[in-house]
């Protein structure tokens, strides 16, 4: 799959680690600030490896909502970590707790990179290398951001929101290449765009994950018009 | 959060990924899976940078980090390295709210 992601290049895994500690300082705030002991807040960075997960809980608290809303809504946010694991399954050979620690601290960026990488050993060290970056980052940010308070003060005034869809949007140009990735990046953005104010938080991406399997239907070249040569 | 709350979403994320990998997973085995399970996650990244872009909690809007994500996505066309596309996409953002821009 010819998608152009976040790069191995040692600048860019900086950037990705730098980027989630800043995410890791604002999602710990946040959490503060619905009054989270700063022990279970570490412990969720760690075990739920899922920022917006802990964001979908606290919006929930935040508005007054009860302990089985705020459950669901950070287990619908986090549950498109399951459909990206089971893209990455098979991708290489690995010993069940390889598999295990893949599953756990995957996220967008290191899947994109593998997926970029190929199958094999490349992919498997694409995806650990941003993995690393990611995981590291987010677990000092989350860490930081208990041990500082917010440090970086308005998450929003330093643009903060920003960071995490500007480090996938490579991901997201780079499909457009070839028919079948452009429809599958179309058609998952409009989606999930189209069902956000209507469904549940986390619903919206999981039906836009059904868009893959519309995207089949466009073939798996590039949109030069395809000669005899080509076939 | 609660003790509670860490632990049902704990339980709920670990059985998630694991029945990703263990259950559904083994469709990659097959031949005919590997496109869909390569488109995947490209449509769930569309999705969640359209939704970070554009979404606060169930309202749709075009802010300040729409454009921030907007100039990150015309940097990325044009292959400029991801440092320099993940601190622009933070300045504009940041700058167009000091503008006064929600």
């Amino acid at each position: 799959m010819s998608t152009s992601a976040p790069g191995l290049r040692l600048t860019d895994l900086t950037a990705l680690w730098l980027a989630s500690v800043m995410i890791g300082i604002a999602v710990s705030s946040v959490m503060t600030e619905i009054d989270t002991p700063a022990v279970i807040t570490m412990l969720a960075a760690v075990l739920w490896f899922s920022g917006t997960g802990e964001l979908a809980y606290a919006a929930v608290i935040g508005a007054g909502g009860g302990l089985a809303p705020a459950v669901v809504s950070a287990l619908l946010v986090s549950s498109r970590f399951g459909l990206l694991a089971m893209s990455m399954a098979r991708k290489w050979d690995a010993p069940w707790w390889e598999r295990v620690a893949m599953g756990h601290i995957i996220g967008e960026a290191q899947v994109a990179a593998a997926l970029a990488a190929g199958d094999g050993p490349p992919g498997r060290r694409a995806y650990w290398r941003v993995a690393t970056a990611m995981s590291t980052g987010w677990f000092v940010g989350s860490a930081v951001g208990l041990a500082l308070g917010n440090v970086v003060g308005d998450p929003r005034a330093i643009g903060l929101d920003a960071l995490f869809p500007a480090s996938l949007v490579s991901v997201v140009v780079g499909a457009r290449t070839r028919r079948d990735s452009s429809a599958a990046v179309a058609l998952g953005a409009v989606t999930a765009i189209a069902l956000t104010p209507f469904a549940p938080p986390g619903v919206p991406i999981l039906v836009a994950a059904g868009a893959a399997v519309v995207a089949l239907a466009f073939p798996p070249t590039g949109w030069r018009r395809t000669t005899a040569a080509d076939r | 959060m609660t003790w509670a709350g860490l632990l049902i979403v704990t339980v709920g994320n670990a059985l998630n990924r694991l029945a990703g990998l263990y259950v559904l997973g083994r469709l990659g085995a097959n031949e005919r899976w590997i496109r869909p399970l390569a488109l995947l996650p490209l449509s769930i990244v569309a999705a969640v940078v359209a939704m970070q872009t554009f979404a606060v909690r169930q309202d749709l809007v075009v802010d300040a980090r729409s454009l921030g994500v907007a100039v990150a996505g015309l940097l990325a066309w044009r292959r400029v390295p991801l440092v320099v596309v993940v601190v622009a996409a933070a300045a504009v953002t940041a700058l167009a709210r000091r503008l006064g821009w929600t």
